[in-house]
Formats: structure tokens, sequence, C-alpha cells
């Protein structure tokens, strides 16, 4: 059984993600994993007081900066929503075509115009890297998802 | 957070806080300076939407024991109630383990059920933190206590609410580190057992570790 649950990715620099409101309104516990750029990628788990398309939102508001919010279904695939401040919302999915599997007939595709998407929302990015880490699944351990991170210039720090 | 909900931790939150006690999500934790130390944790139901469900779990942190599971700079320290070495689920107010919040009424009562539960045996809990002989002499007493209850049951046929000890003890985790603090390096070797060999990534490897590591010490 894999990881189902939100995953979030924001700019707070050294402010832990728990410490945020909107992730404190929550009830988690999250340090967030610090990236270049005083970006964090947290893991808040299962929680039902809010939607990826809502924390997304809120996350941007708070922090003035870019930020996205995504549901991760057992580690297979994960329905995700890019917010930039200036109010432009882009919809994604990590590997697509589980989504459509699982779907069915409520499939909605997404992913065609993702890619041009998150690059203006991020103000850069590879993307050939983007295309192919947004195919692949989030994984047990979230690698797709750092993948996914990394395509958009949202790497590890260097060692210390 | 659904509204019930924060109502229900805000009352802990401001009643726990005048006994050291600090909130980090879901987790209400007084910590010693050597890690030991007491937590309350909130832990939600896989409930419905709009149900407000979860449990209360209390537990005794020996902190030697957390940081084997967990290195300084984790995250999830935070979130450690899971590896004490005594633990105990609260009872709601019906008698049920599970708090079901349906109205601000509730929530009161429900803060107020947890509120004088930790009182009441706070100081119990905090007489335990880093006194290994106060734990196992607790130990001793809830084993007792249990033996006693479990012979009135059987000889009375019926359940006696309250007869029974609260939580659940690991004693042999405590015996271990309270042997490593002492730099008991063969006492721990003792109750590992030497018929087999340790594995490196287990609590005994970690309490014999701890156990030369507090030998050198004393020595030095």
């Amino acid at each position: 059984m894999g990881y189902s649950g939100l995953v979030v990715v924001a700019r707070t620099g050294d402010t832990r993600l728990d410490d945020l409101a909107c992730i404190e309104d929550l009830l988690v516990v999250a340090r967030g994993e610090l990236r270049v750029g005083g970006w964090r990628i947290g893991f808040l788990g299962q929680n039902d007081d809010t939607s990826p398309g809502r924390l997304a939102a809120d996350l941007a508001l708070e922090t003035a900066a870019p930020a996205i919010a995504m549901w991760v279904v057992d580690s297979d695939c994960a329905f995700a929503v890019a917010e930039h401040p200036s109010g432009e919302r882009v919809e994604f999915y990590l590997n697509e075509e589980i989504v459509k599997e699982l779907a069915g007939d409520d499939f909605e595709p997404l992913n065609s115009e993702a890619v041009a998407g998150l690059i203006r929302w991020a103000g850069g990015g590879d993307r050939d890297r983007l295309a192919a880490a947004l195919e692949e699944s989030p994984g047990p351990f979230g690698d797709g998802i750092y993948a996914f991170a990394e395509a958009l210039g949202i790497g590890p720090l260097p060692p210390a | 957070m659904n509204p019930l909900l924060r109502r229900f931790v805000d009352l802990l939150e401001d009643g726990l806080a005048p006994d050291g006690f600090v909130r980090r999500g879901p987790v209400y934790r007084h910590l010693d300076a050597d890690g030991n130390g007491i937590v309350l944790d909130i832990q939600r139901t896989t409930a419905m939407y709009g149900e407000v469900e979860f449990f209360v779990n209390a537990g005794v942190l020996l902190g030697p024991y957390v940081r084997y599971f967990l290195d300084d700079e984790d995250p999830r320290l935070d979130v450690m109630p899971r590896h004490g070495v005594w633990e105990h689920r609260l009872v709601a107010e019906d008698g049920d383990h599970r708090f079901s919040l349906a109205d601000e009424a509730g929530a009161d009562r429900a803060a107020e059920v947890v509120l004088t539960w930790t009182r009441a045996n706070l100081p119990r809990l905090k007489g335990w933190l880093g006194d290994y002989d106060a734990m196992l002499a607790a130990v001793a007493e809830d084993g007792e206590r249990a033996r006693q209850a479990r012979a009135e049951q059987l000889a009375s046929g019926e359940w006696k609410a309250g007869r029974w000890p609260d939580g659940t003890w690991r004693e042999k985790v405590i015996r271990l580190y309270r042997d490593a603090e002492r730099g008991d390096v063969g006492a721990v070797s003792a109750l590992i057992g030497t018929g087999k060999a340790v594995d490196p990534d287990s609590v005994h490897a970690a309490a014999l570790a701890y156990a030369e590591q507090r030998r050198t010490e004393r020595k030095g």
C-alpha cells in the first residue's frame, strides 16, 4: 500500500510548513524538506479539511509566492493544482494514464496544456524533463514528486 | 479545521500550557532537557466528511529510546508519541475510546475529560521522567493490579471498570536503557542475551552503543 494524501510545494524560506496558518489549520506536523530558493516539499498525509485547489490558493496567498498542492492516490498518481499569486492556476496530473484508468468515464484530460502552464507558473524549467516527470507516478518514497519539482528548478540543497 | 475540532484543540492547548505543554500540529508535548517527555496526541479517525472523530493517546517518552528511532534532525520527532515506553488511550465521556464531536458543548466536555485526566495523572507521569527505577516500580505495581483485577473478574464473572491499570508498558526497553544509562555494558548484554548476534539496526544495538558511550563518559 502506497502513500495517499496531500503533498505541497511552497516557497517559505526559513519558515516550517506547519508554521503557516493554512497548514497549521489542518492539524498536521510538516516541517517540509528545504530545497533551493527557499522552497519546501511537505507530505501532509490524509486530510479532508481542504482540497488541492483550496490549499494551493491559500498557500499562494499566505506566502505571496507560487505554490502547488496535490492529492496523491496510493503513490500511483496525483491530482495537482499550481497556483500563482497573480491568480493563474494550472491543474494537472502526475501519471495521467493511471488517472484515466481509475476515473473511467469521469476522466477529464488536463496534461496537454500543463507543461506550458507550469513553465509560466515557475518562470522557467526544463520542458522535456517536466513532460517526462508528469508521466511518472509519485512513487512510494515520493521520487516522482521530487523529479517533478527538479524539472521546475526546485532541486535539493547542495551538500553543506 | 473543523470549528468543533478547533475549539477542542484550543481548549486543550490553553488548559495544558500552564503545565509546560507545547502544541505542534496534533501533538502536545512536555519535554525535559534530555528528551524524556509526556505527550498527548490527537489521532484523527478515517471518519467521513464532516464527522469529527478522533482518539486521544497519552504517552511517556524515553529520550534515548526515541533517538533510536529518529535522529535529532528528523522532522518526525514532532510526532514521536508512537515510540514511548508507556502508552494509554484515553476514554471519552461515553466510555468509548473514540471522541466524537457534534456540538460546542460536546467539544467542551471532551476537552474537560482530557484535561481532568491529565491533571489527575500529571504528577505520576512527571515522576517517571528520567527515573528508570520509578518507572520499573510502576510496572510492578501495575502488574500486581492487573493480576488482582483478573482474579476478581474470574471470581465474580463480571467486568468492573476502573480496576485495571491504565496504559501499556515496554518494560524491557526501560531496563535496557536504565542499564545503558549506568554504562553497564555487561547488564545490557545480559538482557539482550548472548546466544544470538545483535542486529545493528535494532534497539538492542542502540542500547548497547549507548551503554558503551555512557561507560566511556563515566571513565572520562
